[in-house]
């Protein structure tokens, strides 16, 4: 009888153990490329337009706190997308265009559209104006390696990933996913040299339905600047920005949203 | 001759009456010679970091369709420019980059550039010699050959970064693709007076600049040609681009950079010589507006002592009227006693103009001493911090020739006046 329990015993054990392997197995290299772009695709809205409430606050070290809000359209399946400046006072009006693989920043004051580049700062921030379009993480990207770690209480992977051209702002990413529901958790964007510029956190994400289907949007994203700061009482602090979403729908809006005289008309109320 | 003992001896008795019109052309020479010392010195350290700013006194660029201003194999071409100029020729290659998009950090402080230049510095260690240095300098670079992340900065910069030489600093730029990238870089020289030569301006080693911007080991896009401790005059230069003309196929030549940059197409290889003042036509307006102000001091300051002495002296002859009788009564001819005056006066202004050289001499050594980096954007004609006058003995000479010459024509009309008068009449005047 003892010789029975023991034998039930350890194959159960084995059985136990090689489930749990199962379970626990590496992730390959197919995944790892299905999961980039999971998190690719959770960042744009390719059967609807997007519009939100974006309050981009920025912090510099020593200098207190700027805020800016800001309505942005977006029409990721034509590449198109407006921000129109609701606040503060002084850049009520202004707003940047992406239309025909062009961006334009209008000044009401001058009342002139200027050329821009997705690589610019938004307002002198910390956030670039691509950020706040979709994300071509396994398009413009190479995975030059991915590993499973944890981020917080996140299961995640963390994919070191390599621009394929020169269109891009940054060539070398970090990218945090996590695993269960392809959300990107954190960002890391370095120079050609390898040097870390910055460090973009998205914390956690709200559900806004279309059609029925969810879709996951950022709450917040807090982007640190690894650049630009200041060292106060000797300890270095660097800049960042905080950018909040609310009031997101999906919803199509109208065609002249995505062009140069809606901007001059919102600009003038 | 006994003109010059009397003109001698008349000067030295009315000294008196001759000391206001010896201190008015003292005083309007040394002026007019000062604000020329002045001007020329002025220009003379605007065209030094001109001369550095641009790579000496000529540069060669290369464009052709598909590759504008970019030059590949350039040790061979450096080669041939070599050969083609005579041995004291500095010929040194060096890369340029648009530097808008890059910029230096240090501590999370962000400074703004312009302008990148990649320098070989053995090369051009003569021509950055009259680099005014506040820390550091060229030997810092020469004595740790192996090192090749350097940089000279300006002052305005470091201060603006709060760095000293020996503190390493982030330089952030787009390469050539427009590829984010950034690099460490050690401040190896501060350097001030360069204004619009240099202020948002930064010199690296050149093949570490390249690098750094992604280029291949055989570019650059400039070859500079320097002369160190030589004139070189516009017919010298024509000399060299006959010259260069026999080994490259050189486009004619300019007076405007912007005549060879902005053509629209070269089918084959064609290459610019840029003289420096090609470079300098935004420049050259405000040189002439500066040589135009100082003529117009001059002319007006040779105004005012021709009108002073002039008409003072038309007043002393007519006091001296009895003199004059008594020469005339003694047989003096009158083109002696026209003489004898003209001599007078020209002794008295030379002495005055004598007296207004060592005026300058003492004034432009005084005023060499301030420092005059306070003013904005004015450092460009400084050295140092100072300005340091330069004499112009043509323009000199002019201005000393004109006030005497036009002088001794004033005296020469009252002294025809006055001598026409009869020795009887001359002699009943009483003064």
């Amino acid at each position: 009888m003892n010789n029975y329990a023991f034998k039930k015993h350890f194959l159960s054990s084995v059985f136990a153990f090689f489930a749990l392997s199962f379970s626990l197995h590496a992730i390959t290299d197919s995944e790892a490329l299905s999961l980039l772009k999971k998190a690719e695709d959770s960042t744009a809205f390719y059967s609807t337009d997007f519009t939100a409430s974006y309050e981009v606050a920025q912090q510099k070290p020593g200098e207190g706190r700027s805020v800016t809000n800001a309505t942005i359209y977006r029409r990721d399946s034509e590449l198109k997308w407006t921000i129109l400046i609701q606040a503060p006072l002084k850049d009520k009006g202004k707003g940047y265009l992406q239309t025909e693989n062009s961006i334009w920043f209008y000044d009401p004051a001058d009342r002139r559209f200027t050329f821009s580049s997705s690589k610019d700062k938004f307002q002198g921030t910390n956030a670039n104006t691509s950020d706040f379009a979709p994300q071509k993480y396994s398009s413009d990207y190479t995975i030059a390696a991915f590993e499973e770690t944890k981020l917080g209480k996140f299961e995640c992977v963390l994919f070191t990933l390599k621009a394929k051209g020169k269109n891009v702002d940054y060539p070398q990413i970090k990218l945090w996913v996590t695993k269960d529901d392809g959300l990107t958790r954190k960002k890391e964007d370095y120079s050609l040299s390898g040097q870390k510029l910055r460090t973009t956190a998205i914390p956690s994400y709200q559900k806004v339905y279309e059609n029925g289907l969810p879709y996951q949007i950022p709450v917040s994203m807090v982007i640190q600047d690894n650049l630009k700061g200041k060292k106060i009482n000797g300890k270095m602090s660097y800049e960042s920005t905080s950018i909040s979403i609310s009031n997101a729908t999906l919803a199509k809006q109208d065609d002249a949203v995505y062009t140069k005289p809606y901007l001059e008309l919102m600009s003038g109320k | 001759m006994y003109q010059t003992k009397i003109a001698l001896r008349s000067l030295i008795y009315r000294k008196n009456q001759y000391v206001s019109l010896f201190l008015v052309c003292m005083f309007g020479v040394a002026i007019s010679l000062g604000a020329i010392a002045v001007s020329t010195g002025m220009i003379h350290s605007l065209n030094q970091k001109a001369k550095i700013y641009y790579g000496g006194d000529f540069a060669l660029m290369c464009a052709k369709d598909g590759a504008w201003l970019d030059m590949y194999n350039y040790e061979e071409h450096l080669a041939t420019v070599k050969s083609l100029l005579p041995a004291s020729a500095i010929v040194s290659p060096r890369i340029e980059l648009d530097g808008r998009r890059g910029s230096f950090y240090f501590e999370g402080v962000q400074a703004l550039q312009q302008t990148f230049k990649g320098i070989e510095i053995e090369n051009e260690s003569p021509l950055l010699s009259s680099f005014t240095f506040t820390e550091g300098g060229i030997q810092n670079v020469l004595d740790s050959p192996e090192q090749k992340n350097w940089v000279f900065i300006s002052l305005p910069i470091a201060k603006m970064l709060g760095v000293h030489v020996g503190d390493e600093i982030t330089l952030q730029l787009e390469t050539f693709d427009n590829i984010l990238n950034t690099v460490q870089i050690e401040v190896k020289g501060i350097f001030q007076d360069s204004s619009v030569f240099g202020m948002y301006t930064s010199y690296f080693d050149f093949n570490f600049l390249k690098a750094a911007y992604s280029r291949p080991p055989d570019y650059a896009n400039r070859i500079c040609v320097n002369f160190p401790h030589e004139n070189i005059t516009v017919k010298k230069l024509h000399a060299f681009y006959d010259s260069l003309s026999k080994g490259l196929n050189l486009y004619h030549w300019v007076d405007d950079k912007d005549d060879f940059i902005d053509v629209d197409s070269f089918k084959v290889e064609t290459w610019g010589f840029i003289p420096l003042s090609a470079n300098l036509n935004d420049v050259e307006i405000m040189q002439l507006a500066m040589d135009a102000i100082i003529t117009f001091i001059v002319v007006i300051l040779t105004l005012i002592i021709i009108a002073g002495i002039g008409s003072t002296y038309r007043v002393l002859i007519m006091k001296r009227i009895n003199e004059i009788g008594i020469y005339m009564a003694v047989g003096m001819k009158k083109s002696s006693i026209v003489s004898t005056l003209l001599f007078e006066s020209f002794l008295l202004l030379l002495t005055g103009c004598l007296g207004g050289i060592i005026l300058t001499v003492l004034g432009c050594s005084f005023i060499s001493v301030f420092d005059f980096s306070f003013i904005p954007s004015f450092d460009m004609f400084l050295e140092k911090g100072n300005l340091c006058p330069r004499a112009d003995v043509l323009k000199s000479v002019a201005v000393i020739v004109s006030v005497i010459l036009a002088t001794l024509l004033a005296v020469l009309y009252a002294t025809f006046k006055s001598i026409k008068i009869m020795p009887v009449e001359a002699l009943a005047v009483t003064e």
